[in-house]
Formats: structure tokens, sequence, C-alpha cells
């Protein structure tokens, strides 16, 4: 989710239903819709310090399953 | 020396991570012979090594299919200076100029019209409107006297002014130089100085600095010297008015 522009005031409600501030899956801003991410494409959605990549994020999916 | 500009020229880096000075290294020999420690070093810039992942994971085929003549694959854009959109923006080579800083960065934060682009970073050309049809591509912006450099745009409104872009390069040069060559470190002061001469409106300075700007061009021994003429030519070329003695535009 993408929230934005936050003040130090907006932070408490970020975890309630829904924020007034909200802007929707990151993924769907235009910002990012009209961009070709490949070399970024991973940027903020893996470990970046994984070496097995995509499965650092898998591993995380299984672990929040677990639960 | 550490922190300087040029520690980023990969010889100085090499030099850095020995623990000596930050200067360059005369080329040859070249690092993939003779690089740190004296063995062969391949030096990459990290978003060469960022961008394997994709690769990998999709093959080469699919990034080759992205981009424009001999440009393959995307940029990340670092969109900056006076614009309503600044950010990082990857996107395929292709785009024009124009498209990039009228549509993707949405034109300039002030309002006023768009007088100048440098991109590429400190050492790269300024565009001037005229030239927005050009596409993002190292080849086409080689053939218009500029580069790709890093593809960091920075946006300039009407109220630049390009005399004192042209004087910043060469202080920038002057501040960053690491001081083994000749062209590099007193050029880059002799350009701050003449510069000034033609702000003072001493319109014989302008042969002497295009003079200087070739001398740094061919004589220097990194891009650090070679490039500071790319910002200073393209702004005395692009914006001439910039540089009439100052009696002349106030009339």
């Amino acid at each position: 989710m993408a929230f934005g522009p936050m003040d130090v005031a907006d932070v408490p409600g970020l975890f309630d239903a829904s924020h007034p501030k909200a802007l929707g899956l990151t993924d769907d801003l235009p910002w990012m819709k009209m961009q070709t991410r490949l070399t970024f494409a991973r940027c903020g959605v893996t470990d970046p310090l994984c070496l097995a990549g995509g499965l650092c994020l898998w591993r995380g999916n299984v672990a929040a399953e677990l639960a | 020396m550490r922190g300087a500009c040029v520690c980023g020229e990969e010889t100085s880096l090499l030099n850095s991570l020995e623990g000596t000075r930050g200067v360059v290294r005369a080329k040859p020999p070249l690092p993939a012979l003779q690089g740190f420690l004296g063995k062969p070093t391949v030096v990459n810039n990290v978003i060469s090594l960022a961008t394997i992942p994709v690769i990998f994971e999709k093959g080469a085929a699919f990034y080759k299919e992205f981009g424009l003549g001999r440009s393959r694959g995307t940029i990340p854009l670092q969109i900056a200076g006076n614009v309503r959109h600044g950010g990082l923006f990857e996107v395929a080579f292709g785009l024009t100029l124009g498209e990039i800083v009228d549509g993707i960065a949405g034109g300039t934060a002030t309002g006023r019209p768009v007088k100048a682009v440098q991109v590429g970073g400190p050492l790269g050309a300024y565009f001037p409107r005229s030239m927005f049809h050009v596409p993002f591509g190292y080849e086409e912006f080689a053939g218009a006297d500029g580069l790709v450099g890093h593809a960091g745009l920075v946006v300039f409104d009407d109220s630049a002014d390009m005399l004192k872009q042209a004087r910043f390069a060469m202080e920038f040069c002057a501040i960053e130089s690491c001081g083994k060559c000749t062209p590099c470190r007193i050029g880059a002061v002799r350009g701050v100085e003449t510069v000034d001469r033609i702000a003072r409106g001493d319109t014989a300075a302008i042969p002497l600095l295009t003079d200087l700007c070739n001398t740094m061009k061919a004589g220097s021994l990194c891009a650090l010297g070679g490039f500071t003429p790319y910002p200073v030519l393209s702004a005395l070329t692009h914006f001439p008015d910039d540089f009439a003695p100052m009696k002349e535009a106030a009339e």
C-alpha cells in the first residue's frame, strides 16, 4: 500500500482499516504503471541481502501463513 | 581525496581501495589487465550489477527486447531540479527528451517555461527546448553533443542564467579535480576566470573558453576534465544570449 504525503500526525492511523491519505496499491499508482521496472522490479519487494531472491518473499509468505 | 567526485572514476577508486590517494591512473594499462593491487580487475557500475537478476530470471532476449538502437533495456531516470514530478523513473530507452521533461516530469515546479535540461550528471550537456526531439539513447545523445551519463536530468526554468551554469561546471571541476593532469587541474581554474571575463563583457574571452574546452576534452586523463566542456560548451552554443556583453543584453 502507498500513502502520502505523510506528516508525523498521520502515522498512528496507518494501522486503521482505512486511511485518509491511502493511495492504493503501489503497483497501481499512475507513476508506477507508466514505468517499465526491470532493474528496480524487485526493489522493496524482496530481501536485498537474500541470495535466493524471490524465494525470500515466498518464505516470508509461508511464515505469514504459519503464524 | 575520499569522497571526491573523481573517486568514482575506476582507477581513482582502485587507488582509494588500496589506501592511497584517490588520483587517476594513466591508462594503459587498463584495469582489466592491471587493476586492484596490480591484478586484473573488472569495475562495473552498481546499476549494471543490479540489472543482472532480471536478466537471469527472464533471459537476455527478454531484456534485449526493450530499448532503442544499440541502447538496449531500460534506464532508471533520476528526474530532479525545477520539476513538478521528480524522482526515479525506470523506462525503456527511446522516449524523447521532451516526452520525459514535459510528460513524465510535468514541466517546471515554478510553472515557468523550461529553458534547459542538463542530462547525464554535473558533467552532462545542457539541452534547449529546440532539441527536445532527441530520443533517449547513448548514440542519439552522443550525436547531439551530449551524453546519457548516469541518466540524471536537472530541469531549469527561463530564469536560469546559463553563463552562471557554465561557471559552476568549471568551479565543480576545480573543486573535484584530483590534480594529476594539467588540463583539468589548471584548466578548470582558468575556466572559471575566463567565464568571469565573459561575464564582465570581454567577448574576446569566448574563443579562449572554447579553445580551453578543447584542450580539456582532448588532454585530460579522465572524464572529470574530459567532460567538463560538455556543460560549458552546450551552454555557450545553445544559449549565446546569456554570454553576450551585459550592455547589449540590457539594450
